[in-house]
């Protein structure tokens, strides 16, 4: 049985939502977190014309929430109708970076909604991707943010 | 400032391109199929997983008296839980590590043993099944591979080094051990950039207490390692060298100042990495016409000053380098002409099946002269693994060699285990003595251990499994007297499986 989640309930991401009471909530479940050092940061993409994911113009709303071994979830309220996709990360030291060794492997846990990976690269939007209504009340989805990080 | 947009590119380019995945041509075993072998040939117990995860037990002696000045720890590494869940591994190198002691105090042997509790089995522990892909074979439905620990088995090779107790597997970091407990404490991190990275399973120590390592990155691009790891057990220097193609580079020899390594032209295919449903070394392809390529390392600047081309041939282990003082260097390898051995005969026995036709490697001498001129001969006739030195030479000319040895499969019928005798060899002159094991005893790598101040003074410590009496062992050479046999035999009350490598560490 898993405890109770943790949940935190963050402030708007921000966004594109201006509608207020037309949007949906996404709660976003973080699990496999390997350690409550720094904290769980999410965001929350959308596709983007050049077809850049995950990237600076693909992030519509972020948020963050301290970290713990026991499900992490964050709560992202008003989002408008459409395709979304999350990415999450430990930022175990809190850097604020998805840190990575000197070939480019990261070094922090990291996951994508629907468990989507790729191959030598993050996984294409679709694989992630999923669909928000238009009052579609609360939906919540689980992100692993799964990682073996060196301990010592 | 972050955005979490992920936007290291570059960090992300990693994600799926650990050591690869296989479900395709080469299959599991079956617990089945195993067990049926098993009742035709009681040898195969050598390859039967065991029956409890820990397992502690003082070594009855069977015969002779133990040296009363041997004293500390023979710590042994090697693939070990092959069946889990249902499931078993399609070849010898897949399993789960279990880390095992024997201590002498003096006057007896005590053992101790445990199936190592990496983040790869507590991952399948909490699945409920097997679900990462291993070596030699990939599992059903198998889950993401973010990083190559993931797959970590930590189930070749152990180092006691500055401190501390590490389990080494080949593709991933040293998994750091309680040398009380055998407990996992985590992976080593030798300095943050270089977190999760390749740290061999054959790490050489010299006389001033320098550790020296390699490791192979694939992706995402292939890259060979070098670590310098100071006494007191922290970096002191690292660099890298892309090569490519690449593939397993499993072993390397030191000289007084140089580092080589000897790379098989047996090379990871990126396409067949990436389908995602090849094991790692399913992903391998033999291209003899690249032959065995030897790249020669300054110690101090960890730079390439040398390349040499050698014929083609497939290896794991050397036994030793050194260097003349013109420059031209020396080292033995155990080598086959090609990689049919590992892919074919050490997946056998997995199936149930006791045949090892392939060709096996034999004992080799290589010379790497300044000019670039590269010369290997044979130097010693049969089937030829696991070499040890006295690890006083490591580096400097060596006249000893410890081996496991064979005739050869053509003398000694497909029915024979490869390795049948621990023997005594000199690389210029062959086989020195030897002494053969009697048939329901199958011997893994003997480690020598220094006594008297000479070269090849001092006792061999070799694990055996005794498949008549079903129970594992331990027998103590004197390492200039093979020929008379062990001075001592112990066995405990359990059989082990056949591992892979290990360390002494004295005291």
């Amino acid at each position: 049985m898993f405890p109770r989640p943790l949940t935190w309930i963050l402030s708007t991401g921000v966004l594109l939502c201006t509608a207020a009471g037309h949007g949906a909530d996404l709660e976003v479940e973080l699990r496999g977190i390997h350690s409550s050092e720094g904290q769980a940061l999410v965001a929350i993409h959308r596709r983007t014309q050049g077809g850049d994911f995950p990237s600076d113009a693909s992030v519509v709303a972020n948020a963050s929430a301290p970290a713990a071994t026991e499900a992490v979830v964050v709560v992202f309220r008003g989002l408008p109708p459409g395709e979304y996709a999350v990415a999450a990360f430990h930022d175990a030291n809190g850097d604020g970076e998805l840190n990575a060794n000197f070939v480019g492997m990261p070094t922090e846990g990291y996951g994508f909604s629907n468990d989507a990976r790729g191959f030598m690269g993050p996984p294409p939007f679709h694989d992630a991707a999923f669909s928000l209504g238009a009052d579609a009340g609360t939906t919540r989805l689980v992100v692993n943010v799964a990682g073996a990080e060196p301990a010592r | 400032m972050n955005h979490f947009g992920l936007s290291r590119r570059n960090a992300l380019r990693f994600l799926a391109s650990a050591p690869l995945l296989s479900a395709g041509a080469l299959r599991a075993g079956t617990a089945e199929e195993f067990a049926a072998g098993l009742a035709r040939d009681r040898r195969l117990l050598a390859f039967a997983t065991p029956r409890a995860r820990e397992v502690a037990a003082p070594l009855r002696t069977v015969a002779g008296r133990l040296p009363a000045e041997l004293t500390g720890t023979l710590w042994r590494n090697g693939p070990a839980e092959h069946d889990r869940f249902g499931h078993r591994y399609g070849h010898w190198f897949d399993g789960d590590g279990m880390l095992q002691a024997f201590t002498f105090d003096g006057t007896g042997v005590t053992h101790r043993g445990r199936i190592l509790d990496t983040p790869k089995r507590r991952r399948e522990t909490q699945a409920g099944r097997r679900v990462l892909p291993a070596f030699g074979t990939v599992p059903p439905d198998p889950d993401a591979i973010r990083r190559p620990d993931d797959m970590n088995a930590a189930n070749t090779s152990a180092l006691a080094h500055g401190e501390r107790l590490l389990a080494l597997w080949e593709g991933g970091s040293a998994l750091e051990v309680d040398p009380e407990t055998l407990a996992t404490r985590g992976f080593v991190r030798w300095r943050d950039d270089l977190a999760g990275l390749p740290f061999g399973a054959h790490p050489k120590r010299e006389r001033d207490g320098t550790v020296w390592n390699i490791g192979v990155v694939i992706n995402p691009r292939p890259m060979l390692l070098l670590y310098r790891i100071g006494p007191a057990g922290t970096l002191d220097g690292f660099g890298h060298l892309p090569v490519d193609p690449l593939g397993m580079v499993h072993d390397f020899v030191v000289t007084e100042r140089r580092l080589v390594a000897l790379l098989p032209p047996f090379v990871v295919e990126p396409e067949r990495f990436a389908s995602g449903h090849t094991s790692f070394l399913d992903a391998h392809a033999w291209r003899p016409e690249l032959g065995t390529r030897a790249l020669v390392f300054d110690k101090d600047t960890l730079a390439p000053v040398g390349r040499h081309a050698l014929p083609a041939g497939f290896h794991f282990h050397h036994g030793n380098g050194w260097e003349e003082r013109d420059g031209t260097i020396h080292l033995d390898v155990c080598q086959a002409p090609d990689p049919q051995f590992v892919l074919r005969d050490l997946r056998a026995p997995m199936h149930g099946e006791w045949r090892f036709p392939s060709v096996h490697p034999g004992y080799r001498r290589v010379a790497l002269r300044p000019d670039g001129a590269a010369l290997i001969d044979d130097a010693a006739p049969g089937v030829t693994e696991f070499p040890r030195i006295d690890p006083r030479r490591v580096g400097l000319r060596h006249r000893r060699v410890f081996v496991l040895h064979g005739p050869g499969p053509t003398e000694s019928g497909p029915a024979t285990w490869v390795l049948q005798r621990i023997a005594s060899l000199d690389p210029d002159g062959g086989v020195v003595e030897h002494w053969s094991y009697p048939p329901h005893q199958l011997p893994e790598e003997h480690v020598f251990v220094p006594r008297g101040p000479a070269e090849g003074d001092g006792w061999l410590l070799g694990p055996f499994l005794d498949v008549a009496r079903r129970e594992g062992g331990l027998h103590v050479f004197d390492a200039r007297r093979l020929a008379d046999g062990p001075l001592w035999e112990g066995t405990l009350p359990y059989p082990m499986p056949l591992g892979l490598h290990g360390t002494f560490v004295a005291g």
